[in-house]
């Protein structure tokens, strides 16, 4: 019982600099772990308009424009996680 | 809490290393299922599918020497004496420095397996491009390392600049120091996962297109550039995201 | 190739709007920053776009100098390598009659950010010239030679002790987030969306933001909205990203191994291979950003 008393205490006293640290964690892994499914996603995007490219030549341009904007709207959650990320190291500044 | 950031660091090098070696050991394995295959079918090719097959283990293993690096500074940070052994932001930079490579060196492991494996078999299906898919695979296997190297980079940064004069501390600049410090290793971190599995997705499969039509080689390399570059960008961000919380240390 | 010659004074315009954007402040320092009516302006920067603008527009202009279509010189094959390569690309993924109006645009893009990301490989550092030889900078009657090439901002502002003139330091315009923010919004939205309008009309334009037609359309304009946003920032980011990362890394790497070798590999991969990558990436994204308003049915 006292170890969380003093804890909660401690935890009281501290509010102001753990709500920064946390806020700032907070941005790393959001931006750390917003990151994988966008990588992964535009790759396999690219990786299959590769192929179709090399399969198809005569449609290049097509599959070039298709591959570019699928790959936009996966970065969409990219970039979302960017601007949560650069919002939330504004707030611990 | 005595010697905090001497059993941090300890922590990092076994985190480091330990979660380093997984992606590197996946993909030097799949170069060997790739120059098996690729043997099977072409048996008269057999030397210079071994030569390429070194090559990709080479690259493979880049990532898990990155964290050997980083794994063996922290062990022998560790061991000294330290400026502040009981400053828990110096603590967090340790961990994180770890945790940073370790994680980062994940992906570009898993990708350089992928690239190892279609190029391989791509040699072996077409044994007069070796030369071209030769090239694509040396370009798509340095270029799968560059989130690893942006992770190595990040670690250094973290050992070296971060991690040193944090005795002059107050409490609440020490915690929040140390958030920071976590934070940067994460994000760089798990930033460079996805992206590096990306850029060897498009990168093997280029390799392939080498192959099928020579002709059209110079469409397949621009749409491999783009592609790869595009999905490069989100561990971009990541290290520009960490690079910021790093310019916080200077107030 | 007189298009060429005109694309050059275009990269001054690039330039200047490239830095009328320069809101170095915060976060994000510039080195040596000039203050003008509360907008920060990094010094080095605009400098280091002038000198792109000018070897872009003098060797274009050297190049160019006395054409034939019988004995074609070695200069007027590159240069017409390069033309042709951008006309193919325009003409392939606009139209063959309306590509040929932004070729110039596009052209002169690649040219710039591709000069921009290799100048950092001139191994000019920053210096003074015309400083006196000896400087109190920290005003306790010792010369700290640690402290040349930092003089502290108030030595400045009350004259006192004058360092001469600064010679900027060789660095990448693109390291500076506000050059490629700039340049995106000067092609994607200017260019981009500007062509849109002028083609389909201000109806057509805000008609493309309900894209799918119908209900579904309505429900998703904010993905709209948020997606034309993205397109700046993520072109942008991804350019400055990649050249800072680099600058970055080859500063690290090369205090670690600076007493066993000198980086060469690493100016290789980082500066050469991603700068052209990366200048590549930014023409292509530009051309089909603007493309999707522009392209002839």
């Amino acid at each position: 019982m006292d170890a969380t008393q003093s804890l909660v205490e401690a935890i009281e006293k501290f509010a102001p600099a753990i709500k920064s640290a946390a806020a700032l964690v907070g941005a790393g892994i959001c931006m750390g772990f917003g990151a994988i499914g966008p990588g992964v996603g535009e790759g396999f995007a690219a990786g299959k308009a590769c192929e179709g490219i090399s399969r198809r030549p005569e449609e290049y341009s097509q599959l070039f424009r298709t591959m570019l904007i699928g790959q936009a709207v996966s970065e969409s959650t990219g970039i979302y996680s960017l601007v949560i990320a650069l919002l939330l190291i504004g707030k611990a500044g | 809490m005595k010697d905090i950031a001497n059993m941090a660091a300890f922590l990092g090098a076994g985190f480091a290393v330990g979660l380093g070696a997984i992606g590197s050991g996946w993909g030097i394995g799949n170069a060997v299922v790739g120059a098996a295959r690729g043997m099977a079918k072409q048996p008269s090719r057999n030397f210079a599918l071994f030569r390429s097959m070194l090559i990709n283990q080479a690259f493979g293993s880049n990532a898990s020497i990155f964290a050997l690096v980083i794994g063996i500074l922290l062990w022998l940070k560790g061991g000294s004496k330290l400026d502040a052994p009981d400053s828990l932001a110096q603590a967090a930079a340790y961990l994180s420095a770890g945790l940073s490579i370790g994680i980062g060196a994940l992906g570009s492991g898993i990708g350089s397996g992928l690239v190892a494996q279609d190029s391989l078999e791509a040699i072996a299906r077409c044994p007069k491009a070796e030369s071209r898919v030769s090239l694509m695979m040396f370009i798509a296997q340095a270029w799968c390392q560059t989130p690893c190297v942006f992770a190595f980079v990040v670690s250094i940064l973290l050992m070296y600049v971060v991690g040193n004069n944090f005795n002059v501390l107050t409490d609440e600049q020490n915690i929040v120091a140390a958030g920071r410090a976590l934070g940067m290793g994460i994000c760089m971190g798990a930033g460079a996962i996805g992206p590096a599995i990306g850029i060897a997705f498009v990168g093997a499969k280029a390799c392939q297109g080498a192959t099928n039509s020579p002709e059209h080689l110079q469409n397949i390399r621009n749409s491999f550039f783009v592609g790869a570059a595009v999905s490069e960008s989100t561990t971009v961000y990541a290290l520009v995201i960490s690079l910021l919380m790093m310019g916080g240390f200077a107030d | 190739m007189k298009r060429l010659l005109r694309n050059s004074s275009l990269a001054l315009v690039a330039m200047l709007t490239a830095s009328s954007y320069a809101f170095a402040e915060g976060a994000l320092d510039a080195p040596m920053p000039i203050e003008i009516h509360g907008w920060f302006f990094s010094h080095d920067t605009i400098v280091m776009c002038g000198v792109v603008a000018f070897v872009i527009t003098a060797l274009c202009w050297l190049g160019s100098r006395g054409l034939s279509k019988e004995k074609p010189g070695k200069a007027q094959v590159l240069l017409e390598m390069i033309v042709t390569a951008f006309d193919d690309l325009v003409k392939q993924s606009i139209g063959p009659t309306r590509g040929r109006k932004y070729l110039p645009y596009i052209g002169t893009l690649f040219l710039f950010v591709w000069t921009c990301n290799m100048i950092g490989m001139v191994p000019i550092e920053h210096s003074y010239i015309g400083a006196e030889p000896y400087h109190d900078f920290n005003h306790n009657g010792s010369f700290d030679p640690g402290e040349w090439d930092q003089p502290k901002d108030d030595l400045n502002k009350n004259g006192m002790h004058d360092p001469g003139f600064r010679v900027p330091a060789f660095e990448e315009p693109t390291a500076n987030l506000n050059v490629p923010l700039g340049l995106a919004l000067l092609f994607v939205l200017f260019i981009g969306h500007g062509s849109e309008i002028r083609i389909h009309g201000l109806w057509g334009y805000i008609k493309s933001y309900f894209s799918p037609e119908g209900m579904i359309g309505i429900c998703m304009f904010p993905l709209n909205v948020v997606g034309k946003i993205a397109e700046i920032v993520s072109i942008s980011f991804r350019l400055f990203g990649n050249i800072f990362g680099g600058v970055v890394i080859i500063t690290v790497v090369s205090g670690l191994l600076s007493y066993i070798l000198v980086p060469i590999g690493l100016f290789g991969f980082f500066g050469v291979f991603v700068g052209t990558v990366q200048a590549f990436v930014f023409t292509m994204l530009a051309l089909t950003y603007i493309s999707m308003g522009a392209a002839e049915e």
